[in-house]
């Protein structure tokens, strides 16, 4: 056989639904465009012969209008939904495709969510049975609405395409149901002119019926590379918890801490389920047996629910044997926190992210609310543009491919002229226009997908095992190479290895002169945009200090907790200081980079160090009493100082208050009077002094008792902050095997000064048969017969070990960062199997900043 | 009158040197007298030269013209004297259209003015043949071949196979003056429509410096028509002219773009006349390029929508002529502005508007699908011409007025996509 490759395997899966695509127009969801992205899936569909690919949630009358021939000869006939959604989420984006087009007589929809996987959602409306639960529902929704338009028949003479219905904005169907409209099908009314007579032996007497086949399409996750996935941000299941909200739970998005004690039925989140539905599906589809270890309370239970769905039929099989490790991220939040050497991580964290389809949390419906719904995660989409706009500078007015942006807007406009119903005056001056960035960003189009494969181009997988220096010599060795296929000559000044940024921007400018030879070599000048983006500042500089800054906190953690309580306090009053400094002066310094969140990051940083090197107590934290005050009350300080910066979740109902706080000061500063620089009991007395105006006493008094108010609610939810904070940093003390058996694994750490994460350690022990404690075999059900059956004679059975496979898959929930999956293929070379296979996977790619969105940003509990 | 023409006609078909317009009953009923045609053939030839208003054919062309142009002007007359030099019929014509001030008056003397056309048109066919005894055998053989093929002329008289080369009318002056007549009268469609018909006869009506007084004879009026006028003559100065004409004022915003909403015919001449590849490609015709962008965005989005509402119409009829515009546009001009934008290097706007026409998931990016979008519309492209071999009724049928131009679109539309699909990078990449 031969080796695994992710990719490989994804685009084999689309190929066995070859004949559902050929001639079908094919709808995907946001999440489904996420991983055919990451697999370049796109030429694919074209070669089986998809009439058009759309969106499925901004469908369009239109889309059936798309055909590649041009033959216009029939309308379309079939169609094809991939949703990484629940049935039930996408049931009306579905119901709406099917309104849209009139002619449709057989719909596919592919959903990534297995049957199973739908019954056990707590949200779903459907049983055991749920596929063919929802071809019924389907059929009687699309039957519905033909008898709601059959009674409108009265209304035949008006037109039911005007302009504004093939507007593609989504939000105009707010109201879909009254969006639905559907054409005079002959097919429909038996008793005109039927002129598709090969199928009137299937007409019924209110019209053909509508016929709907509901798959499993497990395939649909989002490879980095041939050997590392993550599952995509806007699917249902990274999108469910992974944690309720209880006392040991960190973020929705994060597993909880893991304390040993055990979950019961109701409490399991669904993300947890739907991740053991997955993996158990992924192994399936890549013709894998399983040996399963688990690592972490949230681990367990997915291994122990992919036993139970495992059956004696798999094993009389002749697969293949693979290891499959589950991990929970809770166990090293360092890792993705930290800013190490990685090009990618540095990359993904410099380049603008969109914000993710906020239609299906409005979708929820609000007469039954549920806690699970209140949970949802929301992830930041890793469908990643690279923006090409500066490549059309105008830098070279007479370059042909900088006059694109213009050609493209003014196709646009007209196209979107049918719906302007006055007069179109004369099209405005695109030359100006087309070169403004912010206005080329809005249309989104002249980008490429950053996290992409596509046929034949590796980039990717080599980029995730260098650092930032390697790595920008490596894309300019793949720049040169480029312009020596395009016999384009470089003069290559200063010495061979070096390689700086503007050295990429100009090898970037002479490969983008021609379109041809832009689209052809568009990989690696994505790649070399991106590298320009993360270098440039303030990027680079952010970047920087937060390395200096984790290092500093690394190497003090060596040290005493006062130590590092000292270092925290310095970031922080850092941090206040160089606001206050920037407004005296208006000059940058790097160190002064880093904002109040940041520093919020670092003090996670700092507490968890302290977690691990000064495991005392549970209830107080890792720092003095008088430390973590000290901390407390410069947090609270920040916070009063610059309300407008602070956009944090556990000051949600505050920003009101903190913003109107904000502005006398403001007023006060404008004045510049000599009063602002006294203190407010000297600013009372003065008061006073003017005579015996009660009113104005009455409300300076009752203005002081309102900030008296606002900081005792602040310092109330700092408490509340640093509470969190002492859970982070308790994660070994929560679980003695757990946290000897993670204490041990510090004996591969070679250096002091360069940590390695968890999976590095964990790799490297299991595949030198080092026992761990806390790592738990799930035995398969034979497994379990024969051990009970061969018992009774008192024969032993070795226990079997998770580094003997050739094919390991390890899988975090929660997600896996870049740093990460770089460490751990340096783990498979430094071991004595450098030839195994090892494929790694997560929830989601988490950067630093992906981090503090979970714990204390948008996507942490509330 | 009439029993005089029919006596002509008569004659004419005894001498076997037949008219395009006589009448079919006449010639299939009577027969060539051959010994008129064997002794007198130097003669006659030598009669025609010396004094053709002596000849039965001028004659003839002259009564029916004075009976065409009589219905409109009833004092005028034209004598066989009048067409007996070029001369003297250009002066006879002008002057007749100074009585001429309606658009029936002036579709009246076209009609007359392509009666002479046959006249003096063949004259030239009888000079090369006098300068030597050699020549003589090579004439009789031009005219056995003119004999043979006379059949053929019956059957389509709208297609001359004689000669495939372009030549300037000799009768240009006069098409130049019902050309003016016709601006100034408002109807630069009727004129477009003149041209178009000439281009499918390879002639040209007018010659490089009428086009010139053309240019500033209209260039008042809507620069978008006189560019479309342009377009239909092949004088490449002439053309550059109007384009920077164009161009300067669609930079002082001076041009109206209400009327030219629909506008196929402008589309079907820029790109039949090949002055696509200069506007492409040259930055100084940026504005014209981005209107012609507005235009194919526009006309795109229509003809979508059109056919969806064929496809749901009640009734299902026959295409109407809104429907085969719709077909015409995403059969021919769509497909030809797409190879040509691959075939100039546009190939990302190539990619973005194939997306957009085959609505592509919004979110994906253009980097990642132009290649694969380009390649697959055009190879689609090639299929489909392959299997629509038959005729085109959208070509015909569709009220427009450059039918020639959309013909010519249509002939060339399976090599052009060919080329640029020669020019897209290998598959393998």
């Amino acid at each position: 056989m031969g080796s695994v490759d992710l990719i490989a395997a994804c685009l084999d899966s689309i190929r066995q639904i070859g004949d559902e695509i050929a001639d079908a127009l094919v709808y995907l969801d946001a999440g489904t465009l996420e991983a055919f992205q990451f697999i370049g899936a796109f030429p694919l569909l074209l070669e089986l012969g998809a009439r058009a690919i759309c969106s499925l949630e901004n469908a369009s009358p239109l889309d059936a209008a798309a055909e590649w021939h041009s033959s216009f000869a029939h309308p379309a006939r079939k169609i094809v939904v991939i949703t990484s959604r629940l049935l039930s989420d996408a049931h009306r984006y579905i119901l709406r495709c099917l309104g849209n087009h009139g002619t449709i007589s057989h719909c596919t929809v592919l959903t990534a969510i297995s049957e199973v996987g739908h019954s056990a959602y707590v949200d779903s409306p459907f049983g055991p049975d749920a596929f063919r639960e929802y071809e019924t529902l389907l059929t009687q929704d699309h039957e519905e609405l033909l008898k709601k338009y059959e009674k409108s028949d009265e209304h035949k003479d008006t037109t039911f395409y005007t302009g504004k219905d093939f507007t593609s904005d989504g939000g105009r169907y707010s109201n879909w149901e009254s969006g639905v409209h559907y054409g005079s099908n002959s097919e429909s009314s038996p008793t005109k002119k039927d002129l598709f007579a090969d199928e009137s032996s299937q007409l019924e007497t209110k019209g053909k019926r509508l016929s709907v086949t509901v798959t499993h399409f497990p395939m649909i996750f989002s490879p980095i590379s041939s050997r590392t996935f993550v599952l995509p941000s806007e699917g249902t299941m990274a999108e469910s918890c992974l944690s309720n909200h209880h006392e040991d739970s960190l973020s929705p998005g994060l597993p909880p801490i893991s304390t040993g004690r055990s979950f019961d039925g109701d409490e399991i989140p669904p993300g947890v389920t739907l991740t053991a539905q997955f993996l158990y599906h992924l192994a399936s589809k890549m013709d894998l047996k399983l040996d399963i270890f688990s690592l972490g309370d949230t681990s367990k239970v997915i291994g122990k629910l992919m036993m139970d769905m495992s059956s004696l039929y798999d094993v009389g099989r002749n697969k293949r044997s693979a290891g499959l490790l589950i991990v929970d991220r809770t166990l090293d939040l360092l890792t993705p926190c930290f800013h190490g050497d990685s090009f990618l991580d540095r990359m993904l964290s410099s380049l603008t992210r969109k914000e993710g389809t906020s239609s299906y949390f409005v979708s929820k419906n609000p007469q039954t609310p549920s806690k699970h719904s209140e949970a949802t995660v929301k992830r930041i989409p890793l469908d990643i543009k690279v923006p090409f706009e500066k490549v059309f500078s105008k830098e070279e007015p007479k370059s042909r491919t900088s006059m694109l942006p213009e050609s493209i807007m003014s196709f646009v406009s007209g196209w979107n002229s049918a719906e302007v119903e006055s007069e179109v005056t004369w099209l405005p001056d695109y030359a100006d226009k087309a070169h403004d960035d912010k206005l080329s960003s809005q249309h989104g189009s002249l980008n490429g997908s950053f996290l992409s494969n596509y046929a034949g181009v590796c980039y990717l997988e080599s980029l995730l095992d260098r650092g930032a220096k390697d790595g920008l010599m490596l894309i300019k060795k793949w720049l040169m190479e480029a312009l020596q296929h395009e016999k384009l000559s470089f003069p290559s000044k200063g010495r061979q290895g070096a390689a700086s940024v503007s050295e990429l921007h100009s090898m970037v400018q002479m490969l983008s002169r021609d379109q041809l030879s832009l689209v052809r070599n568009r990989g690696v000048i994505q790649l070399a945009l991106a590298a320009e983006m993360a270098l440039q500042e303030p990027q680079s500089s952010r970047w920087d200090a937060f390395t200096s800054a984790e290092r500093i906190l690394s190497v003090t953690s060596a040290e005493t907790t006062q130590s590092l309580a000292s270092e925290l306090r310095d970031f922080i009053n850092t941090s206040t200081s160089v606001e206050s400094h920037k407004q005296a002066n208006k000059t940058e310094s790097s160190q002064g980079l880093l904002s109040f969140q940041d520093v919020l990051l670092l003090t996670i940083i700092g507490y968890i160090l302290a977690g691990e090197n000064f495991p005392t107590s549970i209830a107080g934290g890792p720092f003095s009493w008088e430390d973590e005050r000290s901390l407390k009350d410069i947090v609270v300080d920040s916070i009063l100082d610059r309300p407008s910066s602070v956009k944090l979740r556990f000051l949600v109902g505050l920003e009101n208050e903190l913003e109107a706080k904000a502005r006398p000061k403001d007023g006060d500063k404008s004045n510049d009077s000599i009063e602002a620089s006294k203190s407010t009991d000297d600013f009372d007395d003065q008061w006073d002094s003017w005579g015996d105006d009660d009113d104005n006493t009455d409300d300076q008094k009752d203005e002081a008792y309102g900030d008296m108010q606002l900081k005792l609610e602040v310092r109330d939810r700092v408490d509340q902050l640093f509470k969190f904070f002492h859970n982070l940093s308790s994660m070994r003390l929560r679980n003695q095997t757990l946290g000897e058996g993670l204490a041990a694994l510090s004996r591969f750490e070679t250096d002091i000064y360069s940590r390695k994460g968890l999976l590095y350690k964990l790799l490297l022990a299991v595949l030198a048969r080092y026992d761990i404690p806390g790592l738990e075999y799930h035995s398969s059900a034979v497994g379990r017969l024969f051990k009970s059956g061969l018992g009774r004679f008192g024969l032993g059975q070795s226990k079997p070990s998770f580094g003997d496979q050739s094919i390991l898959i390890v899988f975090v929930v929660g997600g896996i960062n870049a740093l990460e999956v770089r460490e751990v293929m340096k783990a498979i070379s430094d071991s004595s199997r450098p030839d195994v296979e090892l494929i790694l996977g997560g929830t989601t790619l988490l950067t630093p900043d992906d981090m503090f969105e979970l714990m204390l940003g948008s996507s942490s509990f509330s | 009158s009439q029993l005089r023409v029919y006596a002509l006609q008569l004659m004419q078909c005894i001498t076997g040197r037949n008219l395009k317009s006589l009448p079919n009953e006449l010639v299939s009923q009577v027969e060539p007298w051959e010994l008129w045609y064997e002794p007198g053939t130097g003669s006659s030839v030598a009669d025609d030269n010396n004094s053709p208003s002596s000849s039965i054919t001028g004659t003839l062309v002259a009564l029916r013209s004075t009976q065409m142009i009589t219905t409109v002007l009833p004092n005028a007359n034209i004598t066989p004297n009048n067409l007996g030099t070029l001369d003297s019929a250009v002066s006879c014509f002008l002057h007749l259209s100074e009585s001429a001030s309606s658009v029936e008056t002036i579709a009246v003397m076209e009609a007359v003015l392509e009666e002479w056309e046959q006249l003096f048109s063949s004259k030239e066919e009888y000079v090369p043949p006098q300068e030597s005894p050699k020549e003589t055998n090579d004439w009789s053989d031009d005219w056995d071949d003119g004999w043979e093929a006379l059949p053929e002329e019956l059957e389509s008289p709208t297609k001359k196979h004689g000669r495939t080369s372009l030549s300037v009318d000799p009768l240009h002056t006069c098409w130049m003056e019902i050309i003016r007549k016709l601006v100034e009268l408002g109807e630069p469609h009727k004129v477009i429509e003149l041209l178009d018909r000439a281009s499918s006869r390879n002639s040209m009506l007018i010659e490089d410096d009428e086009a010139n007084r053309l240019l500033e004879l209209i260039s008042a009026m809507e620069p978008l028509m006189a560019l479309k006028i342009m377009l239909l003559l092949p004088y490449e100065t002439t053309r550059l002219r109007c384009l920077q004409m164009v161009e300067a004022k669609m930079r002082e915003g001076t041009v109206s773009t209400s009327s030219n909403a629909d506008d196929h015919e402008l589309l079907a001449l820029v790109l039949s006349s090949g002055v696509l590849q200069r506007i492409v490609t040259e930055v100084e015709y940026s504005k014209l390029f981005s209107h012609i962008c507005h235009l194919v965005g526009h006309l795109a989005r229509s003809s979508q929508n059109d056919l969806l509402v064929k496809w749901n119409d009640e009734a299902n009829a026959p295409g109407t002529s809104k429907t085969n515009k719709s077909l015409l546009f995403a059969r021919v001009l769509f497909p030809s502005f797409i190879s040509e934008l691959v075939l100039r290097g546009q190939y990302l706007l190539a990619g973005f508007v194939i997306s957009r026409w085959m609505h592509t998931h919004p979110s994906l990016g253009l980097m990642d699908v132009a290649e694969a979008s380009v390649r697959r519309y055009l190879n689609g492209q090639i299929v489909q011409a392959q299997q629509l071999g038959g005729t085109d009724v959208f070509l015909t049928d569709n009220e427009l007025s450059v039918s020639h131009a959309l013909s010519t679109l249509r002939s060339n539309l399976v090599s052009l996509v060919q080329a640029a699909l020669a020019t897209l990078p290998n598959q393998d990449l």
